[in-house]
């Protein structure tokens, strides 16, 4: 058992009763039972009967935002004691997040918390070993799968740094991806005009420009295109959990409006997708409404409230939760 | 600065020394067999003079213990050894198939022929070449073309007048002392180009220029293999373009028959030479766009295409080459060493004149898969191209562009070109850059670009990358949905496009769309990169 996520899941719970939660789906490290269980959040719901969360964690027995017996359907991303390393390095030390239908968290952080690695090890990141913990999505082994079968499955991550693909056609790219999911679910595959039929009308909502679909994919794109067009490919794969690291990263003020624009349109058309914010600064938050905003630390998940957890962060910085734990 | 590339020693030994590798007698492992019985051999069944061969240079798979090693040779004499060297043939002509005779040929050529565009701009043609034998649909309109072979001496004055003079010039550029040393299969070709009436034709642009852009698309079929010796062709093109007239010529190798004659009778069959030669003089502010096409490779090929141009001022000359060989089977798994291929190409360009403008385009891509039981094992691939530019004059511009891909253990790209800004070609640009990517390990690439400066005032440029797919950009399309072997093929199509789009490129590229051609070259590539191991 790793002592690391047991002796940080001791101290969470003050913290956590501390907030007025409005919700208990997600968790920190805490435990009131064996470092086994550390922490959970799901069990509200009666009847729900994961063998990994038996009897887990009561203490947060408070609000449920989802109806009863919805628990498997609901529960799109839970991530039980995960522990990640890159080239030996631990950066995960048993990070514990639950993200149900529709919710929209805020994951945020220092420099070198893990934000990132998270984000990485999720989709599947070859150089990311991931050494310990579970993570579950929509009710199986997420490290079961392939990253191309996860993102078949309806897991998306925005890069942080999108990857420039010269020589690549932006809407011969849109379409591979598209239909890859598309087979891999059983639907027909689009044909080049139908697929534009599918896209036309994502591109007006959005507000962008058709210009980007001649482009190549990435290639001389600037900052706020490029994260624009990872929102693009987000609605064209009509996934169920988008992961956005740092999507405001680079960005200016009027980019990151634009940004955060098209995701609440995105939301809005498609209430049940959940999302996963990964951010440095509150200022995203101010244009996009998130349900939870937890706090990374080490690797782990330290704090967990509301909106306002961010505006505290932002007035007194980070330095605050390290007094708080230190 | 680069130094100089060796060039073929010069005292060369004048005969052929083959080597055997059965040893048969003889205290020395591999006793030379002998020399005079076989050229004899050769020079009877390719209907040369008795002693035709007798003063070829020493032939590069000869003697590949020797220490100093032909430098011209240097990367594939090897390969060539196991080719041609284990059991060395005496040479023959070879024979083509049946299924294309002569009243099939037309429909042949149809099959292959682009859908004629109507466009005012263009005319369009096709020659077949075989046996000296020559189908061609006569251009209509093509007022200025002249197609012709050289043997069939129509006598038309204008040909003999163009035919003369390339040949004196072809003696020049011998005899000047940056000319290249005769290298055996230069001898061979010439030999068989001369005497054994090898297919020779003869393009000859000229007259008023009607503002219409010439195009020609040669099929050159390459004749099947036979049973006993090493079949041996060269055919032949000279071109003269004249009076800023514009040609379009595109030269394809086709093998007609890839599984090859009946075996019924068990005997291996030989290995096969091709020494296609194609000249070209380009008069002042003339131009050319060149396309070499090689798809595919079978074992025991050996192609060696040589391509010499000459450039007087304001003249263009664009060549795009393209090949793209895949082989499977497991090479270790009963297979011979000498079932490899080598395909060869060489361009030795000269800007002679003031504002030249040249640009040298071409890609590689061999795959050898070890997968694939009962299939043809192919012992390996080799494709080399070797380039030499000579800049002589004020003014002129070179930019080439050389992609490799080589995946699997037994592929084996070789790139060798040299640009040579000489002492009076001021203000000139020259850039070079060769790009290879190695897919997987033991494939090999050997590239060696190479700049020679001697005037002070131009802009040059050479380099060369040789790597893997980006991690990254896999990883990318991974986490978009998209398989492995997909995003590979889709990451490997990409690197190539800068080259393989010029097949289809409308617009200033190559002038003329070619569908087919480019949907031939397509095809050959997916097909290669199915193949392709991950």
């Amino acid at each position: 058992m790793n002592v690391a996520g047991l002796q940080g899941a001791r101290r969470s719970p003050g913290a956590l009763a501390g907030r007025g939660l409005r919700s208990p789906h997600f968790a920190l490290g805490a435990s009131s039972g064996s470092g086994r269980q550390p922490c959970s959040t799901s069990l509200t719901r009666k009847g729900h009967r994961n063998r990994k969360r038996v009897g887990a964690a009561t203490e947060l027995a408070a609000s449920v935002t989802q109806s009863d017996g919805g628990a498997q359907e609901a529960g799109v991303l839970e991530v039980t004691n995960l522990e990640a390393e890159i080239d030996g390095k631990r950066i995960l030390n048993g990070l514990n997040l639950r993200v149900n239908k529709g919710e929209v968290h805020a994951i945020m952080g220092q420099n070198g918390c893990g934000k990132s690695t998270f984000s990485k090890v999720l989709v599947g990141h070859p150089d990311y070993s991931v050494v310990g913990g579970s993570v579950g999505y929509k009710g199986s082994d997420l490290f079961a799968l392939e990253p191309e079968e996860r993102a078949h499955a309806g897991l998306f991550l925005s890069f942080q740094y999108p990857v420039e693909i010269p020589g690549v056609n932006n809407t011969d790219f849109l379409r591979l991806a598209c239909n890859s999911r598309r087979k891999a679910l059983g639907q027909p595959e689009f044909d080049p005009l139908e697929f534009y039929g599918h896209v036309a009308p994502i591109l007006e909502e959005l507000k962008i420009d058709s210009k980007f679909l001649n482009r190549n994919v990435n290639e001389g794109f600037s900052g706020g295109e490029r994260k624009r067009n990872e929102v693009l490919q987000l609605a064209v794969l009509e996934s169920d959990l988008a992961i956005l690291d740092e999507i405001d990263s680079g960005l200016d003020i009027d980019a990151l409006r634009e940004v955060a624009e098209a995701v609440n349109k995105l939301k809005e058309k498609r209430k049940d997708m959940a999302v996963v914010l990964i951010t440095h600064y509150q200022r995203l938050l101010d244009y996009l409404e998130v349900d939870f905003v937890h706090i990374m630390k080490k690797g782990k998940v330290v704090k967990t409230g509301g909106p306002e957890l961010a505006r505290e962060l932002e007035s007194e910085g980070y330095a605050s939760i390290d007094l708080e734990f230190e | 600065m680069k130094s100089v590339v060796a060039r073929h020693p010069g005292a060369p030994a004048r005969i052929v020394s083959l080597r055997s590798f059965t040893p048969a007698d003889g205290a020395r492992h591999g006793v030379a067999c002998k020399a005079s019985e076989w050229l004899r051999q050769s020079s009877r069944n390719l209907k040369l003079r008795e002693d035709a061969l007798v003063d070829a240079p020493e032939a590069p798979w000869a003697n590949l213990r020797k220490k100093n090693k032909n430098e011209e040779w240097r990367f594939s004499a090897t390969t060539l050894g196991r080719i041609l060297g284990e059991k060395p043939e005496a040479l023959g002509v070879g024979e083509w198939t049946s299924a294309t005779e002569t009243s099939d040929l037309a429909s042949y050529v149809a099959e292959l022929a682009e859908v004629p565009v109507i466009d005012p701009r263009f005319t369009y043609s096709q020659v077949l070449v075989k046996d000296g034998i020559l189908v061609s649909s006569p251009p209509e309109g093509a007022e200025g073309l002249t197609v012709t072979t050289a043997a069939s001496g129509t006598g038309a004055d204008d040909v003999q007048e163009a035919l003369r003079f390339l040949d004196e010039h072809d003696t020049e550029r011998r005899g000047a002392p940056q000319g290249q040393g005769e290298d055996f299969f230069d001898h061979l070709g010439d030999a068989l180009a001369k005497e054994a009436g090898s297919p020779h034709l003869v393009l000859r642009v000229g007259g008023p220029d009607d503002g219409k852009t010439h195009v020609l698309h040669l099929f050159q079929v390459v004749p099947r293999r036979t049973v006993g010796s090493t079949t041996c062709w060269s055919p032949r093109v000279s071109v003269l373009v004249e009076g800023g007239r514009r040609l379009v010529l595109v030269e394809e190798l086709i093998y007609e028959d890839s599984a090859g004659p009946d075996l019924g009778s068990g005997e291996p069959l030989g290995a096969r030479i091709v020494l296609p030669k194609t000249r070209v003089y380009l008069r002042e502010g003339s131009s050319l766009k060149h396309t070499l096409v090689h798809n595919g490779s079978e074992p025991k090929d050996v192609s060696v295409r040589t391509v010499q141009v000459t450039q007087d001022a304001g003249s263009s000359y664009d060549l795009l080459e393209s090949r793209v060989a895949f082989g499977e089977g497991n090479p270790s798994a009963g297979g011979s060493p000498s079932d490899a291929s080598l395909s060869r190409v060489e361009v030795d360009l000269w800007q002679a004149g003031e504002g030249t403008r040249t640009s040298l385009n071409s890609l590689s891509l061999i795959t050898t898969s070890a997968a694939g039981p009962g299939a043809p094992s192919h012992a390996g691939i080799t494709h080399e191209l070797r380039t030499k530019a000579r800049l002589s004059h004020h003014g002129g511009k070179i930019s080439q562009v050389a992609k490799m891909v080589a995946s699997g253990g037994s592929s084996h790209c070789i790139f060798d070109g040299k640009v040579d800004v000489e002492r009076y070609a001021q203000e000139t640009d020259a850039a070079q850059i060769a790009r290879g990517l190695l897919l997987t390990k033991r494939a090999t690439i050997n590239a060696r670009p190479n700049l020679r400066i001697q005037a002070d005032n131009v802009v040059a440029s050479h380099g060369c990358t040789i790597a893997d797919l980006e991690e990254e950009q896999l990883f990318y399309l991974a986490s978009r949905g998209v398989d492995e072997r997909t995003a590979r093929g889709v990451l490997i199509s990409s690197f190539i496009r800068e080259i393989t789009q010029l097949f289809t490129d409308d617009g200033g590229g190559r002038g003329v769309p070619f569908q087919k051609l480019s949907s031939r070259v397509e095809a050959s590539v997916q097909r290669a990169l199915e193949l392709c191991d991950l």
